[in-house]
C-alpha cells in the first residue's frame, strides 16, 4: 500500500504512526491468541457437562483403596478438562461412599444409573460390591470400568458394559507365581491373607495358577481385620517349608504381616500387592523390612527404570494432575490412583472415536477392537473380551524405594517380566 | 508345645487384649457417670494421633509437644460430643436417643478428618524405635510393651481415680442416681463433661500407642470401636474391672480363632460367646443387673 503522498506532512506522520500502532497491536492480539492457544490447546468447552459417576469406600475398612482412586478420578477430571474435555464437553465427576458396603454400593450405583446425565459409572473396584452393583448399571447399559479382579465381571454375556484397566484375580496369581518360581526361585509358595472375599478369591486363584505352573498347591493362612501381629500364622507357613510369600492384604493389615516377619527374623522372597507401594508403609515399618519383598504387579509405565529411565509423557501428565490434586508430600498409594485417572482417559479416548457420547456408541467402539491408549498401555477389547491388557504391561517395584507422586515407582530388579 | 502355646497365643493375645481393654474402658468411663454409651468414642481415639500427626507433619513441632496437642484434642473433641449428644440425653437414658446422636457425630468426626490428609492412611512419626526385645523363642516389639505398660498405668490410674478420690465416688454417684445427686448440690451436667474428659485421656493413651500399627487415617478408632464395645459389655458395662477382663478375653478368642481354627469364624466365635454369656448373664461378667422398679 502506497502512502498518499497529496496528504499533509502531518496527517502522513499521524497516518504512519497510527499504522505502525495498528501493526504494533495486530502483533499483540496476534501473539495473546498464540500463547492462549499454546497455554490452553483445547480449553475451549461447551455444552453441558458429560457426568460420569464414581463409586468408592471412602470410609470403612477399604477405604485406603477408595481415597486413593478418588484422587485418581479428580486428578484425570483436570487432565481431561485441561484438554478440552470429551468432546469439547466439560467433564464432571459425581462420587458416592460406598463406606466398605455391599448394599450401599448397591444403593449408590442404582442412584447414579437412575440419573439420565450420568454416562458411565466407575469403580468401586471391590468384588463384592461391583458384583452388587452391576444390575442397574448394566440395565441400563452404562459403561463401568473396574479394576476388580473377579474375571466373571468382564463377561461380555453376563455384563454387557464392564471393561477391566487393571488385573483379573487369575493374572494377578500367574504373576505371583511366575515372579516367585522363576525370579526368586521359590520351591514352596504360601498365601497369607486377610479375611474376606478378595483374600479368599485370591488363594483360590493362585491354587489355579500353582496347578497350571504343574507346581503343588499353596498353604494358606488368614487373619482378621485389625489384628497387629499375624506371627503365629507366618510360623505355621515358615514350619511347613515356605519360602514363597504372596500376601493379600492393605494397609494395616500390610504393617501387620511385615512386622511380623522382622519379628520371626524369616526372610522369604515376598511379593505383596499394590498397597505396598504407599510411602506411608515405608514411613511404619522401615526400609530394611521391605528389601526383600516385591510390590506389584504395578503399570510398567509408571516403573521409571521401564520405559528407558524416563517416564512416558502420559505418565508425566498423570502425576501432574495427581500432584495438583494431592499435594507433592502425598504418602498415599498412587497406583489405585493411575487405575482410576485411566478409566477416565479410555472413555473420552472412545467418545472421541466414537464421536458420541452415548453408552452404546462407546460401548461398540471399544468393542470394534480398535486400539484404545491409556496411560497404562494401550487396551484392546472385542465383543468377547473386556479384559484390554495383558499381564506383560505390568512389572513390579520394590517398596524399599520411593513410588511418589514426584518420581513415580523404580523397578525391582529381576521382577521386570517375569 | 507350651512355648508354643505361649508364642503363638498368649504373648499376642496379651497385647491384643490389652488394646480391646483400653477401648472397652474408655466406654465405661463413660457409661459410669452417664449411663450412655458414646459411639463416636472411636474418634476420640482416631483424633488424638491424627491431631498430634497435624502438629508434627504441618508445624514441625516438637514430639512432646505434638503429644499434648494430641491429648487436647481427644479432650476438646469429646467435650464436644457430649455437649452436642450425650448431655441432652443423661437424664434419660432408657430412650437410646444417644445411639443416633453419638453415631451421628461419629459420622462428623469421621468425615472431618479426611481434611488434614486427603483420607489417606499416615504412619505415626511419634512411636519408639521398630525393634524387638527377644527371650528365647519370645519376642516383643516394643511397641507392644508400650501397649501393655499403657494398659497397667491406666488401670492403675482409673483405680485410684475412682477409689481413692472424692471426684472418683461423685461421678460413680451421679450415674447410679442422677437425681439424689443433683439434690446433693451436685451437677449431673458438669459430672458428665468430666467423665468424658476422663475418657478422653483414656482414648488419647490408647490412639497415641495403637496408631503406629493401624496407621493413623480417619478410620483409625472405627476399626477398634465395634470389637472394643463387645469387650466392655461382655465383662459388663460401666465396670472398669470387667473392661479389662472383656477386652482380654476377646484378645485370646480372636487369638485363637485364627491359630487354631480360622480367621474366617473370629466374628462368628466372638459374638457367639458374648451370646452364650448373655444367655446366663445379660449384664456381663462384672455388670450390675439393673434394679427392679416395685
Amino acid at each position: 500500500m502506497q502512502m498518499d503522498d497529496s496528504l499533509p506532512i502531518s496527517f502522513r506522520m499521524a497516518s504512519t504512526g497510527m499504522r505502525k500502532c495498528l501493526v504494533q497491536l495486530l502483533l499483540c492480539v496476534c501473539s495473546a491468541g498464540i500463547m492462549f492457544a499454546m497455554s490452553s490447546p483445547a480449553q475451549a468447552q461447551s455444552g453441558p457437562p458429560i457426568k460420569i459417576g464414581v463409586i468408592h469406600s471412602l470410609t470403612g475398612g477399604q477405604a485406603g483403596i477408595g481415597v486413593a482412586a478418588v484422587n485418581g478420578a479428580k486428578a484425570a477430571v483436570d487432565y481431561i478438562n485441561s484438554r478440552g474435555g470429551i468432546l469439547g464437553r466439560p467433564v464432571e465427576v459425581v462420587i458416592r461412599d460406598s463406606a466398605t458396603n455391599t448394599a450401599q454400593a448397591a444403593t449408590a450405583a442404582r442412584e447414579l444409573a437412575g440419573d439420565a446425565n450420568v454416562i458411565a459409572i466407575f469403580g468401586s473396584d471391590l468384588t463384592g460390591e461391583v458384583l452388587a452393583s452391576a444390575p442397574p448399571i448394566s440395565s441400563r447399559g452404562m459403561i463401568s470400568m473396574q479394576s476388580a479382579v473377579a474375571g466373571a465381571l468382564y463377561d461380555p454375556a453376563q455384563h454387557c458394559c464392564f471393561f477391566l484397566t487393571g488385573n483379573t484375580a487369575d493374572q494377578l496369581s500367574e504373576y505371583y507365581v511366575s515372579y516367585l518360581a522363576k525370579n526368586r526361585g521359590a520351591k514352596k509358595i504360601g498365601v497369607i491373607y486377610e479375611a474376606g472375599a478378595f483374600g479368599q478369591a485370591s488363594v483360590d486363584a493362585t491354587q489355579r495358577a500353582l496347578k497350571a505352573a504343574g507346581r503343588e498347591p499353596a498353604l494358606s493362612e488368614s487373619f482378621q481385620t485389625g489384628s497387629a501381629d499375624v506371627s503365629a500364622n507366618l510360623r505355621k507357613l515358615r514350619d511347613a517349608g515356605v519360602d514363597g510369600l504372596v500376601i493379600h492384604t492393605y494397609g494395616p493389615g500390610l504393617v501387620a504381616v511385615i512386622t511380623s516377619l522382622q519379628r520371626l527374623q524369616w526372610v522369604p522372597a515376598a511379593t505383596a500387592p499394590l498397597g505396598a507401594s504407599a510411602a506411608s508403609l515405608k514411613d511404619a515399618v522401615g526400609t530394611d523390612a521391605l528389601k526383600n519383598i516385591s510390590a506389584g504387579p504395578v503399570p510398567k509405565t509408571i516403573l521409571a527404570a521401564t520405559e528407558g529411565g524416563a517416564l512416558s509423557d502420559d505418565a508425566k501428565g498423570f502425576l501432574d494432575s495427581l500432584r495438583k490434586i494431592v499435594g507433592k508430600d502425598y504418602k498415599g498409594d498412587i497406583i489405585m490412583s493411575i487405575f482410576t485417572f485411566d478409566k477416565f482417559v479410555i472413555l473420552k479416548a472412545a467418545a472421541e472415536g466414537a464421536k458420541s457420547a452415548d453408552p452404546k456408541a462407546i460401548r461398540e467402539y471399544l468393542e470394534s477392537g480398535v486400539p484404545v491408549k491409556g496411560v497404562i498401555g494401550t487396551y484392546k477389547f472385542s465383543k468377547t473380551n473386556h479384559i484390554g491388557l495383558g499381564i506383560e504391561r505390568f512389572g513390579a517395584f520394590n517398596p524399599a524405594f520411593d513410588c511418589s507422586v514426584q518420581t513415580g515407582c523404580v523397578a525391582a530388579q529381576g521382577a521386570l517380566n517375569p | 508345645m507350651l512355648a508354643n502355646v505361649l508364642t503363638d497365643l498368649v504373648l499376642p493375645g496379651l497385647v491384643a487384649g490389652c488394646i480391646y481393654a483400653l477401648v472397652a474402658t474408655g466406654f465405661n468411663v463413660l457409661d459410669i457417670s452417664t449411663r450412655t454409651v458414646s459411639f463416636a468414642y472411636g474418634d476420640y481415639i482416631m483424633w488424638a494421633p491424627m491431631a498430634a500427626l497435624i502438629a508434627h507433619t504441618h508445624l514441625h513441632w516438637p514430639a512432646a509437644l505434638c503429644i499434648l496437642v494430641g491429648v487436647a484434642a481427644a479432650g476438646g473433641v469429646a467435650l464436644l460430643v457430649e455437649y452436642v449428644a450425650v448431655r441432652p440425653f443423661i437424664d434419660k437414658p432408657r430412650e437410646f436417643v444417644w445411639i443416633l446422636s453419638t453415631l451421628g457425630a461419629s459420622v462428623i468426626l469421621q468425615r472431618s478428618a479426611f481434611l488434614p490428609f486427603n483420607g489417606e492412611q499416615r504412619a505415626f512419626p511419634i512411636s519408639l524405635p521398630i525393634g524387638f526385645f527377644r527371650l528365647g523363642v519370645f519376642s516383643f516389639s516394643y511397641q507392644d510393651l508400650l501397649v501393655i505398660a499403657a494398659a497397667i498405668v491406666v488401670a492403675i490410674g482409673l483405680y485410684v481415680v475412682y477409689r481413692r478420690t472424692h471426684l472418683g465416688r461423685v461421678l460413680v454417684a451421679v450415674g447410679e442416681d442422677p437425681d439424689g445427686a443433683r439434690a446433693l448440690g451436685i451437677s449431673p451436667e458438669k459430672m458428665s463433661q468430666v467423665s468424658a474428659l476422663l475418657a478422653s485421656v483414656v482414648a488419647a493413651i490408647t490412639g497415641l500407642v495403637v496408631a503406629p500399627f493401624f496407621l493413623v487415617s480417619p478410620h483409625l478408632g472405627f476399626q477398634l470401636l465395634f470389637i472394643g464395645f463387645a469387650a466392655a459389655t461382655f465383662g459388663g458395662l460401666g465396670s472398669i474391672r470387667g473392661g479389662y477382663i472383656g477386652g482380654f478375653v476377646v484378645g485370646f478368642l480372636i487369638q485363637a480363632t485364627g491359630v487354631y481354627g480360622s480367621s474366617e469364624w473370629t466374628y462368628v466365635v466372638v459374638f457367639g460367646t458374648l451370646l452364650v454369656l448373655y444367655s446366663v448373664r445379660p449384664w456381663g461378667i462384672y455388670g450390675v443387673p439393673p434394679a427392679r422398679a416395685v
